[in-house]
């Protein structure tokens, strides 16, 4: 299904378009997740309708990629996210429109980059996800999870959504980490054996249950918001189609 | 901090054995970092005494007025303790309030337009309001900056060196044009986020050592010199429509100039404290998994205290190294290992140690070790003195398509004493440690500076906390 961006102006469907073009540009996960986290800061400092989302969206991937090293060409910048936003069209030649889109991009990338501050650094949580899985792997010695259950798996799907999310940049990258295998802890109804300290204690000292309990949260709060907004556009198209 | 402590703790292993449960584990290896955080606080007794300064070889430095000016400038702003007792009568109130709501440099002079309407003085500050008030004072403008002279160009810009209007000192403006079909070069974009990134973690690390200074996280133009990191420090960004300007801090002259000035005898003991504060910067980097990938003697900047810092982070994981700088001109190949030469992109750390190999015996020998003009010229030259590698000094060469293509003479090892007969034994065995072949058993610098060549340093050298350079901190109150 082809999702009609241009209908709506909301930062979930911006993140959207960012994990599509990224996806379509052949970039890897992290730096896509970079380009997600770059968007909530600027959009932390800026107003969603003093700025084009998708014009950021599109220089916060293009950005991303020149600082992670997984370069994507501005050309196939542009010729991916306007076939993103208006699937079928043609490709640009290189003439005046190019050009122009040229511009906006390399445009919109200067500001983003003194947005913040040039400082493009982003802590991803991936590392530490990582480094705590294994660390409780050798904790629980033989974990349940390892015998049939996609519980890792999980853990890197809800991090991937958690991206939606402009919590993302608002939480420590440990605490989000530990928030993640908590949450799915729960959802898999499995626990981990306790000695004298919990072990998300042991992981991190902030983390307390009340902290991972807000940023589950605002994790939720991305699958609540999938919902609503798929809903909204799904009545939006059946309006303008009748018949449907 | 925290997944830096897990890594280096060597528990994890012993964990793995059976040997001991995870909770125990984690409160022994973070008592173990509270230990070691006690122990970083520096001496804080601060003095000018130098006793283990460099010996200044080249008298010119220091002799007119400008740089005696500018060293003793930084002589006050080097230490943070000296900063937080400076006294402050001379200065205007407002001034003082002024600087310390921006948590601007303590040195800054603040133009009398804007000291005489400081309107955000009363209530908050916001974001927007602090960024337009450092602007009003000059920052990121490029009126503030006086272009002086060109002093080279690098690998994507030009640099100059230029004066702030603000402090009057001397920086270097690196400047980088934007006509590029791909907009921000993406060598830019790499340093100035890493410099950036340095320095916050510098900051992080010990802004507990600066109590009074705590916005400084949130500060854009870090107190000059307060900070004084392994690493030049960035001043400022200035950005106009076709170019961006980064401002460095100014350094006297790049290690290359240094040795040329010196007639390329450098004394053994300068050889030692410049080699060490090259290792230091490095461990610094590579603890925060950054690597340089670029050593060479042109990007060791040195000023009139003898103090070393690194330079030009370009190409700081970039994926390829270039073989042409922004104005054509060929790279230096005579600092790159050979693995690279050969093809090898799968960098890490070591990727950095061959480089200070070489660059350890040139200022030993007083000139290069492999001048090599050609990529397989540098192998060749590598090889004539290293001895052509096999099997046993290089796992896996015998099999290396790349290599068999330029099959290279079979050559024996030469002792290195007969090229750099100035070093002493323990500066040899260091020597060889950084120029093995096999970049997994290079040494690391965290080793190299606890290497016995070393030793007649004092065993408190590595005590330094990364905020102070070897130079200023007294070293009659650690050594």
């Amino acid at each position: 299904m082809s999702l009609a961006y241009k209908s709506v102006k909301d930062h979930f469907w911006s993140v959207k378009f960012i994990f599509e073009c990224g996806r379509k540009l052949e970039l890897k996960s992290h730096t896509i997740c970079k380009a997600a986290a770059m968007y909530h800061r600027f959009f932390k400092e800026a107003h969603l309708r003093d700025y084009d989302p998708y014009v950021i969206a599109a220089a916060c991937l293009f950005i991303s990629g020149k600082s992670e090293d997984d370069r994507a060409q501005i050309r196939d910048v542009i010729n991916v996210t306007r076939d993103t936003l208006e699937p079928g069209c043609d490709l640009l030649n290189l003439g005046e429109e190019y050009f122009s889109y040229r511009e906006t991009i390399t445009n919109a990338e200067l500001l983003v980059l003194r947005m913040l501050k040039f400082d493009m650094t982003y802590h991803l949580p991936h590392r530490y996800l990582l480094h705590y899985l294994l660390s409780l792997e050798l904790w629980a010695k033989t974990p349940e999870w390892k015998k049939d259950m996609p519980f890792e798996r999980s853990c890197w799907a809800f991090l991937h959504d958690f991206h939606f999310s402009p919590a993302i940049v608002t939480y420590k990258p440990q605490l989000i980490a530990i928030s993640i295998i908590f949450y799915a802890l729960q959802c898999y109804g499995l626990q981990i054996p306790t000695e004298d300290v919990q072990w998300y204690e042991a992981l991190h000292p902030e983390a307390t249950v009340t902290q991972l309990f807000t940023i589950m949260d605002s994790l939720l709060e991305v699958y609540d918001n999938d919902k609503e907004l798929s809903q909204d556009v799904q009545s939006s198209l059946q309006a303008k189609v009748p018949g449907f | 901090m925290d997944i830096k402590l897990l890594h280096k703790s060597n528990t994890l292993s012993s964990l793995a054995n059976g040997g001991q449960k995870l909770g125990s584990w984690f409160s022994h290896a973070l008592g173990a970092g509270d230990r070691r955080r006690k122990q970083s606080v520096p001496p804080m007794k601060v003095s000018k005494s130098i006793t283990l300064g460099v010996v200044q070889e080249h008298p010119r430095i220091g002799s007119d007025g400008e740089s005696e000016e500018a060293s003793g400038a930084s002589d006050e702003i080097v230490s943070p303790v000296n900063v937080k007792l400076r006294p402050k009568t001379r200065r205007h109130n407002s001034e003082l309030d002024i600087n310390k709501r921006l948590s601007l440099p303590a040195d800054l002079r603040i133009p009398e337009s804007f000291r005489l309407n400081p309107s955000f003085l009363d209530g908050p500050i916001s974001r927007a309001t602090r960024r337009q008030s450092l602007s009003e004072i000059g920052f990121g403008k490029m009126e503030t900056y006086t272009k002086l002279d060109k002093l080279g160009e690098g690998t994507y810009a030009t640099v100059y060196k230029g004066k702030s209007r603000l402090t009057d000192e001397l920086v270097a403006l690196k400047e980088i044009r934007l006509e590029h079909e791909e907009g921000a070069p993406c060598t830019a974009i790499r340093e100035v986020s890493l410099l950036k990134d340095l320095r916050h973690a510098n900051i992080g690390l010990y802004s507990h050592l600066f109590p009074s200074h705590q916005q400084f996280n949130q500060c854009n133009f870090c107190a000059n010199g307060i900070i004084n990191s392994v690493a030049v420090t960035l001043h400022d960004i200035v950005h106009t429509e076709r170019s961006l300007t980064l401002v460095f801090e100014y350094l006297e002259k790049d290690l290359k100039q240094y040795m040329d000035d010196c007639g390329n005898v450098l004394s053994m003991n300068n050889v030692k404290i410049f080699l060490f504060q090259l290792l230091r910067g490095l461990e610094y980097c590579h603890r925060r998994r950054v690597l340089h990938r670029d050593l060479k003697p042109q990007n060791l900047l040195i000023n009139e205290r003898g103090e070393l810092k690194l330079a030009d982070f370009g190409l700081a994981r970039a994926k390829s190294v270039p073989t042409k700088t922004f104005s054509n001109e060929v790279v230096t190949l005579w600092y790159r290992p050979p693995d690279v030469l050969l093809g090898s992109t799968e960098y890490s750390t070591p990727i950095d140690m061959w480089g200070v190999g070489c660059i350890f015996f040139e200022m030993a020998a007083g000139r290069p070790l492999f001048p090599g003009s050609t990529v397989e010229d540098e192998l060749h030259l590598i090889f004539k003195t290293l001895g052509t590698p096999t099997g046993e000094t290089w796992t896996g060469i015998s099999t290396h398509k790349e290599f068999q293509s330029y099959s290279f003479p079979t050559y024996q090892p030469e002792p290195l004493i007969n090229r750099a007969p100035r070093l002493d034994g323990d500066g040899l065995d260091l020597l060889i440690k950084f120029l093995l072949y096999e970049a997994k058993k290079r040494i690391s610098a965290w080793d190299a500076m606890r290497h016995a060549y070393f030793r007649s340093l004092g065993p408190n050298i590595h005590k330094l906390p990364d905020s102070e350079t070897i130079q200023s901190s007294s070293l009659a109150d650690i050594v």
